[in-house]
């Protein structure tokens, strides 16, 4: 107020220039004890407790339109996640576990005319006894590695088991011809134990090459003059092979799958390996026989070797993690890797043939886990044992 | 006069050099053996003695697959060793029949069934064929390129060592031989003329099975062969060439999808309109859609 308008008002008063103010040397202080003291921010505590009503007010409706629209919806309108593929939706026979979406049904499965799986009759698998009557059986399986008809220490191995032929079953990881002196020893004694075996690349070469020599003699004649060391001697080996020793070696599954083996579980024996995410019937006979390592663009198994971050029981060993039933896949073939136990995957090729070890896991119902057992086979060959018949 | 005169000598001094010239340029005939109409994808798959006409969709794949049966079959009967290839073999290797997309078949046979076949009871035959059901009657002439008594690539216009040709419309199959040519220096290793090597192991033995419906063979290690050549994509991607894998017919599908640089040929496929497919996005899909997405925001 302009003091010039207050003329009657004394000095002290128009110093007060606000006619309504407490006559006082503070008028400051005053002011603030004889009114109510809201706090420090009111305008802002009205304000923001305007706001929280607002958000709460919007997450609540936020709240009801999610659970209408949700509820509204028809299922599979909208898909906000990634579609699944067509090729995902169609497969039949999805398994959780696999990594990669395999086109199903291509390759060599169901084309070449293969067995691929065979199950082991349940009465040679060893098994615990139970609380109700049932007493189990001592009963072992003996699972051998690449044997490349390497004879004595094949047999060397079995005593240093203590085979007993009434109680134990010898199942061959395939690859028991070639290579060594002595593969139609190998094959007859595996013969006559009735031991199992599992088809392996080496066993394929010599049913093809066997297949045809009864079709074409002449052609195959032809092959032989033209051909190289290894196939020379492979083909005179399908020569020397009985009928009987054929039919047995023909009637090797590519999977051998073994139920409730104890301590381990489902296990499946196989010559090379197991493809994740494919179920054991469908799994291409050909890789079975064949693979080292995994290609990690694709997914697709390869006889290349390669680094162990790609080798095939890397993939299976962490996807059976996931698994709610693993199975143990028993394997040799990957003879640089020799000796290879993880947690589900045993790789038994010690490289006998070339100087290394013969390998045999067995399983029995008192060990959980089984037993590895070894023979050195340098020491055991013939000074005059190699490459070749 | 005069200056009519010097004006034509010059001028067909020109002449005659620059005729000269052109002579000179031609050189010698080619020593291509096989001729094709054209070079293009359309008009470089036809031998040009029976080509006609371009053929459209239905009836290349028609052609084709009798083709491969009878030849198939001819070399059955006959004892004559060969095996699939290439494009061939990895149609086979998806479902046992030809790859919708390819223009001609590969086989393989080995050298020494080369020199076999040059002989005048196949060399230059007429082959006929029936169809199992009887309907389809056609004749195919084998015809052995000359110059596949030399192993070696040479100037590159004879690769091709044989030709299964069918006479109506001038479709074939490509016929090649392997052959070792450095025993010295790359043991058992057999080539074709297209700088294909293999190992003779992943040849032979050989594998018995079927293709398109008829007993055939294919190398022992395939899978290596196939993966060698077209990489391990050739065994998962399942979209190529307009063509979609299904999984449960285990066919390849037209889709109506013409690749940018493929649009000539989409005149040959089956539907004669073409029209590409607009693939939508979800993007698109309209204002309660984006609403529902934007409340469901995870």
């Amino acid at each position: 107020m302009d003091d010039s308008k207050t003329p009657f008002l004394s000095e002290e008063a128009r110093h007060n220039s606000n006619p309504y103010e407490s006559d006082d040397i503070h008028p400051e202080k005053n002011h603030h004890q004889h009114e109510p003291s809201p706090p420090d921010s009111t305008a802002e505590r009205t304000v923001s407790r305007r706001t929280a009503r607002a958000f709460k007010i919007a997450f609540v409706i936020w709240l009801g339109v999610v659970f209408v629209t949700y509820m509204a919806m028809p299922k599979g309108a909208c898909s906000l996640h990634r579609k699944p593929t067509e090729q995902m939706a169609m497969m039949e026979d999805h398994v959780p576990g696999g990594d990669f979406t395999a086109p199903l049904g291509s390759g060599a499965s169901g084309k070449l005319g293969y067995k691929v799986v065979e199950d082991l009759p349940k009465k040679l698998i060893p098994h615990h006894g139970n609380y109700w009557g049932d007493h189990g059986n001592d009963r072992r399986l003996i699972f051998i590695g690449d044997v490349h008809g390497s004879y004595r220490p094949l047999r060397a191995l079995l005593k240093k088991v203590n085979h007993d032929q009434s109680k134990d079953h010898i199942i061959l990881l395939g690859d028991m011809i070639t290579r060594g002196r002595k593969s139609l020893e190998v094959l007859n004694y595996a013969m006559s134990l009735n031991a199992s075996c599992v088809r392996g690349n080496h066993e394929d070469r010599i049913l093809l090459l066997r297949k045809q020599i009864v079709k074409h003699p002449k052609s195959t004649h032809e092959l032989e003059r033209n051909s190289n060391q290894k196939l020379k001697a492979e083909i005179k080996l399908a020569r020397k092979l009985t009928n009987e020793q054929t039919r047995w070696l023909e009637e090797c599954p590519v999977i051998l799958n073994i139920n409730d083996v104890p301590g381990v579980g489902h296990v499946a024996a196989v010559h090379a390996g197991l493809r994740v995410g494919v179920p054991l019937a469908k799994q291409d006979p050909v890789q079975v026989m064949n693979m080292r390592s995994i290609d990690p663009t694709t997914g697709t198994p390869t006889s290349e070797k390669s680094s162990n971050k790609h080798h095939w029981a890397t993939y299976w060993n962490n996807a059976q993690r996931h698994v709610r039933n693993p199975i143990t896949v028993v394997y040799g073939h990957y003879a640089s890797y020799g000796l290879d136990v993880r947690r589900w995957s045993f790789g038994l090729d010690s490289d006998c043939n070339r100087g290394g070890k013969l390998s045999a896991w067995v399983v029995d119902a008192s060990k959980r886990g089984g037993t590895i057992v070894q023979v050195d086979c340098k020491k055991l060959a013939d000074k005059s044992e190699g490459e070749g018949q | 006069m005069k200056f009519f005169k010097s004006a034509f000598v010059a001028l067909s001094l020109v002449g005659s050099l620059v005729s000269g010239a052109a002579l000179e340029k031609r050189g010698k005939p080619s020593t291509k053996y096989f001729h094709e109409p054209g070079r293009s994808d359309l008009t470089g798959h036809y031998d040009i003695r029976y080509f006609k006409d371009v053929v459209d969709y239905d009836t290349r794949l028609d052609t084709l697959r009798h083709m491969v049966r009878a030849w198939l079959q001819t070399t059955n009967a006959e004892g004559i060793e060969t095996w699939i290839a290439h494009g061939t073999l990895l149609g086979w290797w998806w479902n046992g029949k030809m790859l919708p997309w390819d223009w001609d078949l590969d086989v393989q046979v080995m050298d020494t069934t080369l020199v076999k076949l040059g002989d005048p009871k196949y060399n230059m035959t007429v082959f006929p064929y029936t169809s199992d059901d009887g309907t389809v009657k056609r004749t195919y002439l084998l015809d052995i390129n000359p110059y596949s008594a030399e192993r070696v690539r040479g100037d590159g216009n004879n690769i091709i060592d044989a030709r299964w040709i069918d006479m109506t419309n001038g479709l074939y199959i490509d016929i090649t031989g392997i052959s070792e040519t450095n025993p010295k220096e790359k043991p058992n290793m057999y080539h074709c003329k297209n700088y294909h090597y293999y190992h003779i192991n992943d040849i032979y033995p050989l594998r018995d099975t079927y293709y398109e419906g008829v007993p055939a063979k294919i190398p022992y290690a395939y899978d290596d062969i196939l993966i060698k050549e077209y990489g391990v994509k050739a065994f998962t991607v399942t979209e190529y060439e307009g063509h979609r894998w299904n999984p449960v017919s285990k066919d390849w599908e037209l889709t109506g999808i013409v690749p940018a640089d493929k649009k000539k040929e989409a005149a040959s496929y089956k539907s004669a309109q073409v029209v590409p497919e607009f693939i939508k996005e979800s993007n698109g899909q309209g204002v309660f859609s984006n609403l529902w997405r934007l409340f469901h925001w995870w």
